[in-house]
């Protein structure tokens, strides 16, 4: 067995997080983190940055947050020396088309996820496969 | 001893003699160099040995009578030969064969003389009257004498006669002075010493030496006023080292004569220690006097003359170092006024355009500034001026009238004399560049009321020509400066209107930009509020989605069959709703026109449309029907926004595969002339022939139109994929043979689309 992998997850939705927690119950391997705003998630790349957190093995983000938008969280993530290497997955309910070519090409996110195509198992087989 | 001084006629003689030789030392010193003034003063000295041989001859005791009888007779051969010979040259010296005529006339001369001194020839004795006129005893060969001296004097009058019929102007003006003048004094003493005294009557002997003060008052007159022998200059001269030297000889007699009187002798050892006190003081003084003198003869006979160099150099100086125009004709009326130190003087200017002559004020100073236009107003100046190209004097105009026979032409010459002296202009100059008259230099009268001298007038015609030059060229450069002026004018005038439209645009262009920002703005947050509608539309969708796929999962136990069944609905209804939620969004975004076709080249729509059909095999195949692709040919790489056109694709067999309950699709790729072919045909409940031209082309302006459409459910999908075939400049239509017998969707796309 592995070490155990961590998820760092950005969702402000709580229902969602009780849905998304649902299946991660059934990981063991797998350590996940919800933040419900941007900002916990900006100071977090920080302190990663200053050796003070751990850098995560993938991050998931949505796009639509109270506070900060995620676009701005995925390019902290992609400028800080320390964090850029960490995949980042945009899964939101937010845009289409455009949005995905502007996360993926310009903004360097790995993989841009609507979340209504999505569904939880297909989801984790993802995120399994990613982080085997 | 000297009673003989106190003869009265002997003092009239001294008194000629000293008169004839003041004017011949005049003429001989103002021109030593010029044959005409040396000629001149020769026959003047003939003169004065004539006049003086009468003085000996009449104080003479008796032996030396007749030697000064000889003299006397011999003096006015040289009078009538030199005076002769002076016709030739005066005024001027044009004569062709001057050394023949010389050698003759001083040849005939010399025999004459040779004939007068040989005794008893023609002067036989000379008889001492008491009382009387001394008594000439002739010979018969006296005639001799006479026909020579008349004809020689009146031959010397035929010729200036003649002269003064040809010439014109100041010359002839000359010539009528000298020869009234000499004819009048030579015709009296022809009278006085020739005739009579051949009668016996000895008693006026003497006056014609007298009568040759007539001659000298009218050469002197002549000389005054035309400039006759040009002496002006050298009379002032004499007069100044006549009063200076006085002034010496005065000062020098009256300190002798105080030193008679206190120390009773010159030579005393007083004298000489009051001497080197007194030196100084004169020295003093005669530097005073003299200054004064000179002062008091440069008021009256004037001076600057003296610096005609430095006038043309100062003046050519100032000229050739400027091109402004006013500060040249300001400089050329300043030194002409200064040099000649006149009342007023001024520069009128010929602007002559559409061939009339006007006439401009350039300067003036002293002049009335409309009294130098009326000068010029008739044109007769202008003309004249023009035509003799040389200085006028209005001193000489109207002798010039007098001797004019067309009475018209006269009463215009006193007009302009008159015009001249109305408006006090002694001199007009003009201005010639190559023949042309560009303007006249007006000038007064001296400060001093004298007249222009020749050195003057020549003077001031090279002042004149080189004004002319320098005017013009300044003219000429104001000329090409005011083009210039007007040019940058023009320019600045067309920058003006260029920069006001330029502005306008730049304004209309900023109005645009503004209202296209404003739009965009707009329509940025018409699509955001839509991208964020979306997002809270699917959020509880996907929440409700996760969680039915968590049951159907098993993650909560494993469901009843009956209960799985209900949770699959619930997730094909919640399925059935994000894709409407989906649609919405994007049909919203079509409809206002914004979505932009990103047309890539080079797209392989084979490829794109396997890939396609691989995902929706699967959907057919759960409803156990087929679909099938075929291809054509070869098929061109075209120009495709693959997102779009695989959207547009993807709805079309999506809307066969859902009405198609047997049997199945067919999909066909095709090139078509310069068309790429795709139809999409179903064995279907097909669609009613109403429906189909409307199939595409839904706009959905009104609402109630939309609301049917969007109840329905059905149909979005196909007006999306019209549009974006639209988008890609091609074609998308349906055909149908009835309800029940199928429906074909062809899309023809232009192979050459990217533009």
């Amino acid at each position: 067995m592995g070490k155990v992998k961590s998820v760092l997850w950005v969702e402000d939705d709580q229902m969602l997080i009780d849905l998304y927690t649902e299946i991660i119950r059934n990981m063991p391997d797998f350590s996940v983190e919800f933040m419900k705003l941007g900002k916990p998630a900006i100071d977090r790349i920080k302190e990663i940055e200053a050796g003070k957190a751990e850098k995560p093995d993938l991050v998931m983000l949505d796009l639509l947050l109270p506070d900060i938008s995620g676009d701005k969280i995925l390019e902290e993530i992609k400028k800080t020396l320390s964090t850029k290497d960490v995949p980042v997955y945009i899964l939101t309910n937010y845009g289409g088309d455009q949005v995905e070519n502007k996360m993926t090409k310009k903004l360097n996110a790995e993989k841009y996820l609507i979340k209504t195509e999505w569904g939880p198992t297909k989801l984790m087989s993802l995120i399994k496969k990613v982080l085997k | 001893m000297f009673s003989f001084l106190f003869d009265p006629i002997n003092i009239s003689l001294i008194a000629t003699a000293l008169l004839n030789l003041f004017l011949g030392v005049l003429i001989f010193i103002s021109g030593r160099n010029k044959r005409i003034n040396v000629v001149y003063s020769l026959n003047i000295i003939a003169i004065i040995s004539w006049v003086l041989a009468m003085f000996f001859y009449r104080s003479s005791p008796t032996e030396t009578n007749l030697v000064w009888c000889t003299i006397l007779y011999v003096t006015p051969t040289l009078i009538a030969s030199s005076f002769l010979y002076f016709t030739y040259i005066f005024p001027s010296q044009k004569e062709k064969y001057i050394w023949w005529r010389a050698l003759l006339i001083f040849g005939i001369n010399s025999a004459i003389i040779v004939m007068v001194i040989w005794p008893g020839l023609i002067i036989k004795a000379v008889n001492v009257r008491p009382g009387l006129e001394k008594q000439i005893i002739f010979t018969s060969y006296y005639w001799f004498y006479f026909l020579y001296t008349l004809l020689f004097f009146s031959f010397g009058f035929t010729r200036l006669f003649i002269k003064y019929l040809k010439n014109k102007g100041i010359e002839r003006l000359q010539i009528i002075y000298l020869v009234i003048g000499y004819s009048l004094a030579a015709n009296l003493a022809f009278g006085t010493n020739l005739i009579m005294p051949w009668m016996g009557y000895f008693f006026l002997n003497w006056m014609g030496q007298v009568f040759t003060c007539i001659m000298v008052a009218f050469t002197a007159y002549a000389i005054l006023k035309y400039r006759l022998m040009d002496i002006r200059i050298v009379f002032k001269k004499v007069i100044i080292y006549l009063a200076s030297a006085g002034f010496v000889y005065g000062a020098f007699y009256f300190i002798i004569w105080i030193y008679n009187k206190s120390f009773q002798g010159v030579y005393t050892n007083g004298a000489y220690l009051l001497g080197l006190l007194i030196a100084p003081v004169f020295v003093v003084l005669f530097i005073w006097f003299n200054n004064k003198i000179k002062s008091i003869a440069n008021k009256y006979l004037f001076s600057s003359l003296y610096t005609h160099q430095e006038t043309i150099a100062k003046l050519t100086d100032e000229l050739t170092n400027s091109i402004d125009f006013s500060k040249i004709v300001e400089s050329i009326v300043n030194s002409i006024k200064e040099a000649m130190q006149l009342d007023r003087a001024g520069i009128l200017l010929i602007d002559q355009s559409d061939g009339v002559i006007k006439y401009k004020i350039a300067k003036v100073i002293g002049f009335n500034e409309n009294n130098g236009i009326s000068l010029v107003q008739d044109n007769f100046l202008t003309r004249y001026l023009q035509k003799k190209q040389k200085p006028l004097v209005r001193d000489e105009l109207q002798m010039i009238a007098k001797d004019l026979n067309d009475a018209r032409e006269r009463q215009k010459f006193f007009g302009l004399s008159e015009n001249m002296k109305k408006i006090e202009a002694s001199l007009c100059l003009p201005m010639v560049i190559s023949n042309k008259l560009i303007g006249i230099i007006v000038l007064g009268s001296k400060v001093s009321g004298d007249a222009y001298t020749s050195e003057d007038l020549s003077l001031l015609n090279t002042l004149s020509k080189q004004a002319a030059i320098a005017v013009d060229n300044a003219r000429l450069y104001k000329e090409v400066q005011d083009f210039s002026k007007t040019l940058q004018q023009k320019v600045d005038e067309q920058t003006k209107e260029i920069r006001g439209q330029k502005e306008k645009i730049e304004k209309s262009y900023e109005l645009e930009k503004r209202a296209h920002d404003e739009l965009k703005q707009l329509d940025e947050a018409k699509t955001q509020f839509m991208l964020i509608t979306q997002h809270h539309l699917r959020t509880p969708l996907s929440v409700n989605m996760g969680f039915l796929d968590l049951l159907l999962h098993n993650n909560y136990g494993k469901l009843s069959v009956k209960v799985k069944g209900v949770v699959k609905e619930l997730s094909k209804s919640t399925l059935k709703e994000i894709k409407i939620v989906n649609e919405l969004l994007n049909v919203s975004s079509y409809q206002l026109g914004k979505e932009v076709m990103h047309l890539e080249p080079n797209a392989n729509v084979k490829v794109l449309m396997e890939e396609t059909l691989k995902d929706l095999k699967v959907e057919a195949k759960k409803k156990g029907i087929y679909l099938k692709f075929k291809k054509e040919g070869s098929i061109p790489k075209i120009s495709l926004d693959r997102i779009k056109f695989k959207l547009a694709f993807t709805n079309i067999i999506d809307n066969s595969i859902k009405y198609t309950k047997e049997g199945g699709v067919t999909v066909t790729l095709k090139t078509k002339g310069d068309k790429l072919l795709i139809s999409i045909k179903d064995t279907g409940m097909g669609i009613p022939k109403e429906a189909i031209p409307n199939l595409f082309n839904q706009t959905f302006r009104r609402g109630e139109e939309a609301q049917k459409v969007f109840a329905v459910g059905k149909g979005i999908g196909l007006f999306l994929s019209g549009k974006i075939i639209e988008g890609h400049k091609g074609k998308i239509w349906a055909e149908s043979d009835g309800e029940g017998k199928g429906s074909t969707f062809n899309i023809e796309l232009p192979i050459n689309n990217y533009q």
